[in-house]
């Protein structure tokens, strides 16, 4: 990323600071989150269980009270009446004794509102606190039928007289010889109970502790609105009433009855069979954390702020002097050598800044021998130049002669081909009239001759045609020496070629009273130039016929050899020294013969000869044991002719 | 009488096939340029024109494609020294050429082929 360095060191303290901020804020927040919930937990616990004390304790207090009336004197009065028949009079007193001594402790602090004595067999209301009751039958209550058997607290249960939540304690009484008489029951009003319940301390703002009995009812509360009346109304369903109602304790983070959330601890108290809760809404809880929370935000933020502040401060600082070396750089990178960088201070960038000016001064030194240099080097070039600009015209000049020579060369070459035209055209053309001329001789048009007239025009005419073959065959030559020589291959049986050509010589041959023989084996089609290659036989046996003496042979033979045809004629004729084998086939050159004889020949035969075959991409040589041993002339013809 | 027309610039072979031919019954006309080809051949009817082809004003190729041009119909045989491949005798003949004759040649080869031609219809 291309960032000034300025802007990287603050980014840097900025994440630094954010991180370790953030990182701080975060971990104390948790720890301290989960800290004070279990202290807020194990406050509630104790909560509860101080309040549980303090209810076992009042009831206890209760039950020795009620003990304590059930044995009292009055009531062993009480005992004797229903069954030994005293007197009305003297039986009401005793019942009025009775009935003021449980007024007596109904008005007095006990905690009983309403005290009654029940028939031990019908559990009919003997006698009452309160007399509109006397009389009613109770055999059907639960406090009626444990209460014959020993002291029996009831469940908490709503009382409709008193329009508040009660409790009932029984006992049975005893006459003096042990016999239970009837049964005791006292109605206790819960108000020591909500004072123990509405105790508010270290509960907070939204702290509350109530009991739910196992009904599922709310019975008693701190809270000031649900007072100490509502009660038993209000049903309570939550996790923890449930869980309690179980017969279980603990604790934990859930929704109460309200819909609130809260921070809650519940406890099963099974002597009263009720269960108590304290709640404290979580938000409060959590407040105090919320409020750590804030303040390390605040002190990380603080922190954070501080370090960014740095940041800036310790970036202008650093990067100050590099802006001014990097400024200076610029300046000197332009070419200004002389600017020099004003840092003095006594550290790295002092000392850096001082070398950048040493090299600035080092620079502007080497220039200046460059510049030497290059002037040097300018002046090299020049004269470098000028040579160069001598040595082109040079060669131009050279050039020019060089392409004058060649245009003669053309020249040259051009009136070679036009002597060859002169040749070929100019020099056969007058051999035209003079064989027309010879022959109308001859053939007597012009009058009858004599025979020595006769031979003397036939000597004319073997010479014009000497002359006539003698243009053909340069014409030829010069085609072969400047490569317009064609070949015009077709499909030729070589076999057919040498028996037309013996066939041609046989009379010739005779005539000289040689014996030409044929032994030609059937040869495969190949490509080639018929007419050239007929004059190559013909050349051969010419030849042969020209330099074999009377009675000599002369053989021809055609044969197959691995991938060629080959053509060998082999006569008795003079034979050819080695020197001259060697030369046979160059243009215009004849042996010289010991004999003289009427040899005929331009000298150029076998030279073309040599070119027809070599054009064919085949061979073609002599073979001689020695003059006078006879000659092989042998040439071969690719079966699958490749035209060079 | 059929009519033989020769055009050669060289007086003398015009001169030897005259006699040559005329000998053997026809009616030779001789000129030796190339103009004075074209004019005959547009003035006259031939039965055969015997055309050189190295000509100094109007090549014996030019009477020939000029004369082609105009009346196709017409028998032209060139006598020339230079050698013909059969190749292009044949390309030649395309284009209506009636023959070709190499020369120098014999008399009696030469007569031959010209009776042939004379009496050859195209």
């Amino acid at each position: 990323m291309r960032l000034p360095v300025s802007t990287k060191i603050i980014l840097l303290f900025t994440l630094i600071s954010l991180v370790t901020a953030t990182v701080l804020t975060l971990f104390s927040d948790y720890s301290s989150q989960q800290a004070f919930l279990d202290w807020n937990q194990d406050h509630l616990d104790s909560i509860v269980l101080l309040k549980e004390q303090e209810i076992n304790i009042l009831f206890e207090k209760q039950a020795e009270i009620f003990q304590m009336i059930a044995e009292n004197e009055e009531m062993r009065i009480a005992e004797l009446f229903p069954y030994f028949g005293q007197e009305e009079e003297e039986q009401f007193l005793k019942e009025k004794t009775v009935v003021n001594a449980l007024s007596s402790y109904t008005q007095s602090n006990f905690g009983f509102f309403e005290l009654f004595l029940l028939d031990v067999e019908t559990g009919k209301i003997l006698l009452s606190t309160n007399e509109s009751e006397v009389g009613k039958y109770r055999a059907d209550k639960e406090f009626y039928r444990k209460g014959l058997e020993g002291l029996f607290i009831s469940q908490f249960y709503y009382s409709f007289p008193l329009q508040n939540t009660a409790i009932s304690f029984s006992i049975p009484i005893h006459d003096l010889q042990q016999q239970t008489i009837g049964v005791l029951v006292g109605r206790v009003d819960l108000q020591e109970i909500f004072e123990v319940m509405n105790e508010p301390a270290g509960l907070g703002q939204t702290g509350e502790t109530y009991l739910v009995n196992v009904y599922n009812y709310l019975i008693a509360s701190s809270k000031k609105e649900t007072g100490n009346t509502v009660l038993i109304t209000q049903p309570v369903y939550t996790e923890a009433s449930k869980s309690c109602l179980q017969g279980k304790s603990g604790s934990g983070v859930y929704q109460n009855f309200e819909g609130k959330t809260v921070v809650g601890v519940y406890h099963w108290i099974p002597e009263r069979n009720v269960c108590i809760l304290a709640e404290m809404n979580e938000q409060e809880v959590l407040a105090t954390v919320l409020y750590q929370r804030w303040m390390a935000f605040v002190i990380g933020g603080s922190i954070a702020f501080l370090m960014i502040l740095l940041g800036f401060y310790f970036s202008a600082k650093l990067t100050k002097p590099l802006e001014i070396l990097s400024k200076g750089a610029e300046i000197i990178g332009k070419g200004n050598l002389k600017h020099t960088i004003a840092i003095t201070s006594q550290d790295e960038f002092g000392e850096l800044s001082r070398e950048f000016n040493t090299m600035a001064g080092n620079l502007a030194a080497s220039r200046k021998q460059i510049e030497k240099d290059l002037e040097k080097k300018q002046l090299t070039e020049k004269s470098l130049r000028s040579f160069q600009v001598e040595l082109e015209d040079r060669v131009e000049k050279r050039t020019e002669e060089l392409s004058k020579a060649n245009e003669k060369l053309e020249e040259l070459d051009k009136m070679k081909d036009n002597f060859l035209n002169i040749v070929t055209h100019e020099l056969r053309n007058p051999l035209v009239p003079i064989k027309l001329q010879l022959e109308l001789l001859i053939d007597g048009d012009f009058g009858k001759l004599s025979k020595k007239q006769l031979d003397s025009l036939r000597m004319i005419l073997r010479n014009e045609e000497r002359l006539d073959t003698l243009t053909a065959d340069m014409l030829d030559m010069t085609r072969m020496k400047t490569g317009k020589f064609k070949l015009f291959p077709t499909s030729v049986s070589l076999t057919s070629l040498v028996k037309n050509a013996v066939d041609e010589f046989t009379v010739l041959a005779a005539l000289r009273s040689i014996t030409l023989t044929a032994d030609t084996q059937q040869l495969p089609m190949i490509s080639a130039d018929q007419i050239r290659i007929t004059q190559v036989l013909s050349n051969l046996l010419t030849n042969a016929i020209k330099f074999t003496s009377e009675q000599g042979t002369i053989q021809i033979k055609a044969f197959e050899e691995k991938d060629n045809c080959v053509v060998q004629v082999t006569d008795s004729g003079l034979g050819i020294s080695k020197e001259n084998i060697e030369k046979l086939f160059e243009a215009f050159y004849q042996i010289e013969t010991r004999v003289q004889r009427k040899t005929e020949g331009t000298g150029l035969g076998l030279a073309i000869c040599k070119g027809i075959i070599e054009a064919h991409g085949g061979k073609i040589w002599a073979e001689s044991e020695g003059e006078g041993k006879g000659s092989t002339f042998s040439f071969t013809l690719p079966k699958k002719m490749i035209i060079l | 009488m059929k009519r033989i027309l020769h055009v050669d610039n060289e007086p003398d072979t015009l001169a030897s096939v005259k006699t040559i031919l005329e000998k053997e019954g026809y009616d030779v006309t001789s000129v030796s340029t190339g103009m004075e080809a074209v004019k005959e051949i547009q003035a006259d009817g031939y039965d055969l024109v015997l055309l050189d082809i190295m000509m100094p004003d109007l090549s014996g190729w030019d009477v020939f494609t000029r004369v082609m041009k105009v009346s196709p119909k017409y028998k032209i045989v060139f006598l020339s020294v230079l050698d013909v491949t059969s190749e292009r005798l044949a390309e030649l003949k395309k284009h209506g050429l009636t023959g070709y004759i190499t020369k120098p040649f014999d008399r009696d080869v030469f007569v031959k082929k010209v009776v042939d031609l004379v009496n050859l219809k195209k």
